[in-house]
């Protein structure tokens, strides 16, 4: 995974890890998992050194790179600690719609800020988590032409009780796909409260109602026609940047797994010098391997905007979240008994590898649209 | 074999049942506190399930390993982790129930009916390795004084009456290991650390201090050095009932996703009409069968004074592993609802891991089916 990179890329991915040991506490990361709470101090530090944000153009307070340093960033920040990592990575859920569609005015107003760590975002999607349709998306009930009013609500919107604004993909009348910005202090916003989940806990999932929002024309991001399109670019950023944190968190593990492996001594020797182990590490560091060549595979198709972007961006999301999983079980396992423990952050790698695989599009998802891509 | 259950095991199937619902109402508190849940206890002491393998003429339900692992099974299903504190339970008896003479059986049998027991081997440095134990016994008139510490002790810390493992004399390796019935009131026991734990969080592992520990020589088990012989023979019979608890676990799982399909949709059906999930339905249905088949394989031996390690370790590893894929497929199933705490499943899957390494890790398990087939 290491020889492809340019130097740059080393540098960022070496200020990435040595940013990550430094300042991810892990026995405040287990506290913030028990209490919910988002790392807000090391999240504006990581701003504040140009780690979030990083792909997007210096004039927006950016480093003007590409996903695929953010992948790298991602990945170092995940590897160290599931929480922190997934959390930081998740703050700027909403940059990416508004670089690409947004007008100069939000992109100053609503994508800076976040890059400069004064503000977290979030999105409230349909939860296609399974393509139900039968669960609800807002929609549009009276239009003006210059103010749309905003009913519904959301479940499952990261950052929900965080968030200073909400990118909102919402039906027109007319029964299209627009997307809206939202600001969360207005009147007719409200968080109907923290979701509980296995893990991903430090991005307050919640649920969130939108009763009679007002949305003044400067907040409509791009046309009527558009959201659509607005909506299959996120899923596809989205899918390479869940891919870097499943990839990372999986390095965590396996990494733990092996030390472990060469300190615990049974039967009078190294656990790492029984053939069981040894093949069961062999076999995880393999998978990552693979799932690393896609996960950068993938954000380079996205940098460069290539033709099957979409199709590889869930061929990663598929194969890095399955076998991260897989990696973090039996990293566990390697483990025994103190894997088991919440002190040991390992746990919580299951618990936040099986949330992010499953929040959004599940791999059932992933599967249907690979099928019709490839048929 | 029993292919058809009796009438006396469905109507005791049955009314389990209808604890194993009642109680599992808890589940989510339970989960959330790790506080051990006194009234379930109450509830098991009181419809005599706590007592069920107990000889009848200490007042017990005589139950064969057979009935008792339809019992864990039954229970599992709705809620694994009660079902582990029967087992936990069932575990610190069974070394008792195989070894203790008249006086021992007189003075403990009645009251296992209504306090729990706990089986307590593991220590820092002894896991897979039972050679490693360090605490020792040195007798001294009437008493042999322990000293050591154990850890990983499931519900060490509210059994009345534990079976510890030391050594007697530690030059001669396994042949110097003996067991102890230790109370919780004996001088110099106390309870250490109580574990927070990833599954099973009602029934926490503790770690136990033994410190000048004052045990009467007639607390001694067996006679001095048959430690291992009564470790071994103890987990051949026990590890079965982990394998039911994983059959439960993976039967409950399977049972909550059909019933969950039907409502939710995908691709806009049904889920249950997605073939894609029908396949991971019938894996799991396959598997579930497989591994029942197996424990009452297992159990059927033991009840038949034909115990066989191989089978029991065939049973807790297959049925282990299946119920933690079942576990993880459900969740995929279900998406976003599957990580959500609102459901169990994800609990559920927290649960399993933890069986697939207690009572010897799934590696052992492997080792002992292997040594068989080898010798």
């Amino acid at each position: 995974m290491q020889s492809e990179l340019t130097n740059t890329q080393r540098d960022i991915q070496k200020a990435a890890r040595e940013f990550a040991e430094k300042e991810f506490d892990l026995d405040l990361a287990l506290e913030l998992d028990k209490e919910a709470r988002f790392p807000v101090s090391i999240f504006e530090k990581a701003c504040r050194l140009g780690f979030v944000g990083i792909e997007y153009p210096e004039e927006y307070g950016g480093q003007s790179f590409g996903l695929f340093e953010n992948v790298l960033v991602t990945q170092e920040f995940c590897k160290r600690d599931s929480g922190i990592g997934i959390s930081i990575s998740l703050a700027d859920i909403a940059s990416g719609i508004l670089f690409r569609h947004g007008d100069e005015n939000q992109k100053k107003n609503f994508l800076t800020p976040v890059i400069q760590g004064k503000a977290i975002s979030t999105v409230a999607t349909i939860n296609s988590s399974n393509g139900s349709e039968k669960s609800t998306i807002p929609s549009i009930v009276e239009e003006y032409p210059d103010e749309l009013v905003l009913n519904g609500e959301t479940p499952f919107v990261i950052n929900g009780s965080i968030a200073s604004y909400i990118v909102v993909f919402c039906k027109s009348k007319n029964n299209k796909l627009i997307s809206l910005i939202v600001e969360r202090n207005q009147e007719g916003v409200e968080n109907l409260g923290l979701q509980r989940m296995m893990g991903l806990r430090m991005s307050s999932i919640s649920k969130i109602r939108f009763d009679h929002v007002r949305i003044r024309k400067d907040h409509w991001i791009g046309e009527e026609s558009e959201g659509t399109e607005h909506l299959r670019c996120y899923l596809i950023e989205r899918r390479i940047k869940t891919s870097s944190q499943a990839l990372g968190i999986a390095q965590g593990a396996f990494d733990l797994a092996l030390k472990h492996s060469k300190q615990r001594e049974q039967f009078g020797k190294k656990i790492c010098q029984f053939q069981g182990v040894q093949f069961m590490l062999a076999e995880l560091y393999t998978l990552i391997e693979a799932a690393g060549a896609l996960v950068y595979q993938a954000a380079r198709s996205y940098d460069s905007q290539s033709s099957d972007m979409e199709k590889i961006s869930s061929v990663a999301k598929l194969f890095t979240t399955d076998v991260a999983v897989k990696i973090i079980i039996d990293s566990i396992q390697i483990h025994g008994g103190v894997g088991l423990m919440r002190e040991y952050s390992i746990e919580r790698m299951l618990r936040d590898t099986k949330t992010i695989k499953n929040l959004e599009e599940t791999i059932l998802i992933q599967k249907a649209l690979i099928a019709g891509e490839i048929l | 074999m029993l292919m058809n259950l009796s009438e006396y095991h469905r109507s005791l199937i049955k009314k389990v049942k209808d604890i194993a619902e009642r109680i599992s109402i808890r589940n989510r508190d339970v989960d959330e506190t790790s506080e051990f849940p006194w009234d379930i206890f109450q509830i098991f002491t009181e419809n005599h399930i706590l007592d069920l393998p107990i000889p009848r003429e200490f007042g017990g339900g005589d139950a064969d390993s057979f009935t008792c692992c339809l019992i864990l099974e039954e229970i599992a299903r709705f809620s694994p982790s009660s079902a582990h504190m029967i087992g936990g339970h069932w575990l610190g008896f069974t070394p008792l129930k195989l070894f203790c003479n008249k006086s021992q059986k007189e003075k403990y049998f009645p009251r296992l009916r209504s306090s729990l027991s706990a089986f307590s081997l593991t220590e820092p440095s002894a896991g897979s390795d039972v050679g490693g134990i360090i605490t020792n016994a040195v007798r001294k008139g009437i008493n042999y004084i322990l000293n050591g510490t154990k850890i990983y002790c499931t519900q060490g810390h509210v059994a009345n009456v534990i079976t510890v493992f030391a050594k007697t004399n530690p030059e001669m390796g396994m042949k110097g290991l003996s067991t102890f019935i230790i109370e919780n009131g004996f001088p110099g026991f106390s309870v250490g650390k109580i574990e927070d734990q990833m599954g099973m969080r009602g029934t926490p592992a503790a770690e136990l201090i033994l410190q000048d520990c004052l045990v009467p020589v007639e607390n001694l088990l067996g006679k001095e050095g048959d430690g291992f012989n009564i470790a071994m023979q103890t987990l051949d019979r026990t590890r079965p009932k982990d394998a039911a608890i994983s059959v439960g676990i993976a039967q409950g799982t399977l049972d909550y996703v059909l019933n969950y399909g039907k409502e939710e949709l995908f691709m806009a059906e049904p889920i249950i009409k997605s073939q894609a999930v029908q396949f991971l339905l019938a894996d799991m249905a396959m598997s579930i069968e497989a591994a029942r088949l197996l424990v009452h394989k297992a159990a059927f031996l033991i009840d038949e004074e034909r115990v066989s390690s191989k089978h029991s370790a065939m049973a807790k590893c297959f049925a282990t592993d299946m119920a933690m894929r079942a576990t993880d497929h459900a969740i995929d199933i279900m998406g976003a609802a599957g990580v959500s705490r609102e459901h169990p499943i994800e609990m559920f899957m927290r649960d399993a891991k933890l069986l697939q390494i207690l009572e010897g890790t799934n590696q052992i398990q492997r080792l002992v089916i292997s040594r068989s087939l080898l010798s």
